[in-house]
Parts: C-alpha cells; sequence; structure tokens
C-alpha cells in the first residue's frame, strides 16, 4: 500500500516535471480579457522546415536533432511507401516547390516569421511565406464536413493559459516537411500554445490520421518572439519567384 | 525607369473615393455590432470599425475609370455614371493624369493583356500575385481586426493582409519593396488615416510586371494615402502623392 502510494507521488512529481512550466516570476503580457496575450511576431529555429525526424547535415541542409517526440513517424505501410516515394521525388512533388500552401503544422516551422493577432472571439496568423493566413476562431464548432481545405478548419479555447487549436477539414495535398512526410483527409490536428515566459512559446503538436499513422504522435518545439528592432513580417511573393523559372509559352487567357 | 514611374503622376493628385458597406455580421467576427458608431471604441481607445466588409460595387476592380464591367452592370445596373463609386479625378469623364509614355506604357500593357505571349503580359490578378494597393481595398471581401496599437486588415482575394502599426514607427528602409506596400496609420478623430510606402515596382527580374496599369484599372499608386472614416459606412479617400524621387 505505502509502496503504491509512494509510486504514484513519484510519478506526479515526475509528470510535473516534465509539464512545461512558465518561468517563475516573470508575468506573462495579459490581453483585455485576462488571457495570455499571444500577440507579436514569432518563429521557429529549427530545421524542421527539412525534416522534422533527426538527420545529418548535406550540401545546403544543416543537421538536426528532429522535432517529432520518440524519432519516429507511425506511418502504416501504405503510408511509409509514400514517404520514401515523395522523398525521392521531393523536388517537384514537394507541395513547397510549386508554391502552394504549407498546411499546418508545416506553416508553424517554415523558415519564416509569422504574426499573432489576437482578439478575444479570433485569433489570426499571418505568415510571411506566401502570405498564408490561418484564423482561429474561437469556442466555436467545426463546420461539417466533407471539407478539404489547404489549412484545414481552426476552432480554438484556453486551457488555463494555454491555447489548444483543433483542427480539421484538410485536403491531401500538404506534406509536414521537405523530406516527403505526408497525410492524408482525415487528419486531426491539435496544437497546443503554452507561453513558458513573455518571448518564448512551447509550441506542441498531436497529428492522428487512421489513414497513415498506426496511433497518434506528437513533436514540440520553442517558438521564440522576433526581437528584433521595428521587427515586422515582409513578403514571400512565392508565385513571383515560381514564373521566371517556369518554362513553356504563356496560357491563353 | 523606376525615376519617371515615380513621377508619372506628378503634380497632379488622383482621387479615389470607394463606399464600403458591410455584410451580415458572421458569428465568429469578433465585433458585436455589425454597424460601428463613433460611440463604440475597442479597449485601446481607437473608434471600432472591426467587421466584415465589402466594395459596394462588385467588380469594380475593372476598371477605377469606367466602373465595372459592361456584363456586370447590366445586371447590377451600374453603367448610370452617377452609380459609379469609385471615382477618379473630376468632371465628367475623369481620367488618371498620365504622363505621354506612361500612357503609351498603358496602351501596351493592353495590347498585350488580350495577346498574351509571355508571363508577364497577364494581369497580375490572374497570376494569383498580391493586387497591390489600393485595388486590394476594392476586390471582394476584407475583415478588420483591431488590436492594441494596430488594424488588421485580410482580404479574402488570394488570403491577402496588411498589418498597419499606429505607433508611428518608421517605415522599412527603402531598399525593402513590397506588393502591397507598407503601411503606417494613424487616428484623425473617426478618420484613420494609413500612409503606404516601399511599393513594389517593375520588379524588372522577376516577372517585368510594373505596379503600372494592366486592363483598364491601374494607376501608380506609388505613395497612397487612404483615409477611412466611421459611421453605417466606411468612405476610403485614396491620394496617390508624387514621390519626391527614387525611394
Amino acid at each position: 500500500m505505502r509502496k503504491r502510494l509512494m509510486g504514484r507521488m513519484v510519478a506526479a512529481a515526475v509528470a510535473l516535471w516534465l509539464a512545461p512550466i512558465p518561468a517563475a516570476g516573470q508575468a506573462l503580457p495579459r490581453s483585455s480579457d485576462g488571457k495570455p496575450d499571444l500577440s507579436g511576431v514569432w518563429q521557429a529555429v529549427n530545421t524542421a522546415a527539412w525534416n522534422i525526424l533527426p538527420h545529418p547535415a548535406q550540401p545546403g541542409v544543416p543537421a538536426g536533432l528532429g522535432v517529432v517526440e520518440g524519432n519516429e513517424i507511425p506511418y502504416n505501410a501504405a503510408g511509409a511507401a509514400k514517404q520514401r516515394e515523395n522523398f525521392a521525388n521531393r523536388a517537384t512533388a514537394d507541395p513547397e516547390s510549386k508554391c502552394w500552401l504549407p498546411g499546418v503544422p508545416r506553416a508553424t516551422y517554415m523558415p519564416f516569421p509569422f504574426q499573432i493577432v489576437q482578439t478575444p472571439n479570433q485569433i489570426s496568423m499571418l505568415y510571411e511565406y506566401a502570405h498564408t493566413v490561418r484564423n482561429i476562431f474561437m469556442n466555436s464548432p467545426h463546420p461539417k464536413g466533407p471539407i478539404e481545405w489547404w489549412m484545414g478548419d481552426s476552432r480554438g479555447r484556453w486551457e488555463g493559459d494555454t491555447l489548444v487549436v483543433d483542427v480539421v477539414h484538410f485536403n491531401t495535398e500538404t506534406w509536414f516537411d521537405r523530406a516527403g512526410n505526408h497525410h492524408s483527409e482525415e487528419m486531426h490536428v491539435v496544437e497546443r500554445y503554452t507561453p513558458m515566459s513573455a518571448n518564448y512559446i512551447n509550441y506542441e503538436v498531436t497529428i492522428e490520421d487512421p489513414k497513415v499513422f498506426t496511433r497518434p504522435w506528437k513533436m514540440s518545439m520553442p517558438l521564440y518572439r522576433r526581437m528584433d528592432r521595428n521587427m515586422q513580417i515582409l513578403e514571400y511573393e512565392c508565385y513571383a519567384f515560381d514564373e521566371a523559372f517556369r518554362e513553356g509559352p504563356a496560357p491563353r487567357p | 525607369m523606376n525615376d519617371r514611374l515615380f513621377a508619372s503622376i506628378a503634380p497632379a493628385v488622383v482621387v479615389a473615393v470607394l463606399l464600403v458597406t458591410p455584410v451580415l455580421a458572421a458569428a465568429q467576427t469578433p465585433a458585436p455590432s455589425a454597424r460601428p458608431s463613433s460611440a463604440a471604441r475597442t479597449p485601446d481607445g481607437q473608434p471600432d470599425i472591426q467587421g466584415i466588409w465589402r466594395p459596394a460595387v462588385d467588380g469594380a476592380s475593372h476598371s477605377v475609370e469606367e466602373g465595372p464591367e459592361p456584363a456586370n452592370a447590366a445586371v447590377t445596373g451600374q453603367r448610370d455614371r452617377k452609380r459609379q463609386t469609385i471615382i477618379v479625378g473630376e468632371g465628367p469623364q475623369p481620367k488618371l493624369p498620365y504622363q505621354p509614355w506612361a500612357e503609351a506604357k498603358r496602351q501596351e500593357h493592353l495590347a498585350n493583356v488580350h495577346t498574351p505571349t509571355k508571363w508577364a503580359h497577364l494581369e497580375p490578378e490572374d497570376r494569383c500575385l498580391l493586387n497591390g494597393m489600393p485595388r486590394s481595398n476594392y476586390r471582394g471581401n476584407m475583415q478588420i481586426l483591431q488590436t492594441p496599437g494596430y488594424v488588421t486588415i485580410l482580404y479574402e482575394w488570394t488570403h491577402a493582409y496588411r498589418v498597419i502599426p499606429l505607433d508611428g514607427r518608421p517605415h522599412p528602409p527603402s531598399g525593402i519593396k513590397l506588393w502591397n506596400g507598407d503601411s503606417r496609420g494613424r487616428w484623425e478623430g473617426n478618420t484613420l488615416v494609413v500612409d503606404v510606402t516601399n511599393l513594389l515596382v517593375d520588379p524588372v527580374e522577376f516577372n517585368m510586371q510594373p505596379v503600372l496599369q494592366v486592363r483598364r484599372d491601374r494607376a501608380a499608386w506609388l505613395a497612397g494615402c487612404e483615409k477611412f472614416r466611421t459611421g453605417p459606412r466606411l468612405l476610403m479617400t485614396v491620394r496617390a502623392m508624387p514621390s519626391a524621387g527614387r525611394a
């Protein structure tokens, strides 16, 4: 009896130790409704854009520790085969190579800043990459499907100081990275944004997709506030660059 | 070339007036009322203009001088000159005050857009490029969000957006060129005044398509000043200012 109680106490202590805890003594900025104010310009600083799994360096690609918990993506057999095919064809098959929208969560860790505009009923995320936009509608239900959107449909709520965002209604076109990691239209994403201080957020994402993976899996990473003086997001007008390298005659209007 | 484009509308000032009326507020819009009044304020004291808005005239993007396309006009009844809600200049047939070389360039664009042989001959909207300023403001629905120190406009067309800081910070360096320009705002009473600079002009190395006109609905809005005035409708006035020289 005592051993079990001790075991439970140890487990609880470990759980507390592992859970993200904001730095003591630092007050988070708060909005007028008392919630943490996540407004501002943020950016991930890692190599997830190239490959969310651990990877060595290659020409033009820095080495990365990976952002997937357990360092493994639980593909089923067909999913794993598709990933290998994607990787082999990535120069043309990657939606990023066609300036298509990056989807969720790839938009978060593209190597570009993004801006959070936070109001009580709607939190909009404005990504510098291809002026991608996500509108997170708070405390409201998803529209009924079937719907296939590039960026899905996002519904948010606060759990204490954590912004929890539930995302469904994806299409099949987006990838998780440049290494061909992919999903189906049945993907369900749950994001958790926990501010750890005024200047960084612990970002955790749970992915489930019964068509492609054998179980849910998770990635996590810090998001850092861009502290540059007069920081603002600029533009990456992807289609303008795309044209410069396109071959063939212009289409007839 | 860049200098001449900047000077193409000097010394005249062109005024475009657009009436923007709100659509019925959807459940997810932040403001509880769809009709802003001067009494409604945001927590940081801005007149509250939040909500979903659209230009009063659909298809006005066809031509700022002539209004909507004739096919649309027959349906919407906008043929009557008096009903056009984009007015450029003064007089019965206002036209953009192009310098002769710029008018020639415009005619060249008009010819190319109907018989394109290069990507650059297509109008930017058909190439999924940003619409720039002020065209973005009369190209469909938009949502205005207000947070402390900012007005943010989310455009439905090509998911464009503009973040307008109100704290008087400087524009970015002139070497930064942006399709939608760089916006800085301030409130003068119930009027939001937005100064737009750093507009992208003639990115020759990418697509050889200057911001200056395609079809008949473009102007060299190189440094524009917009005014949003609150009331049952938002009235937006845009003035294109002649540039002092190469930005």
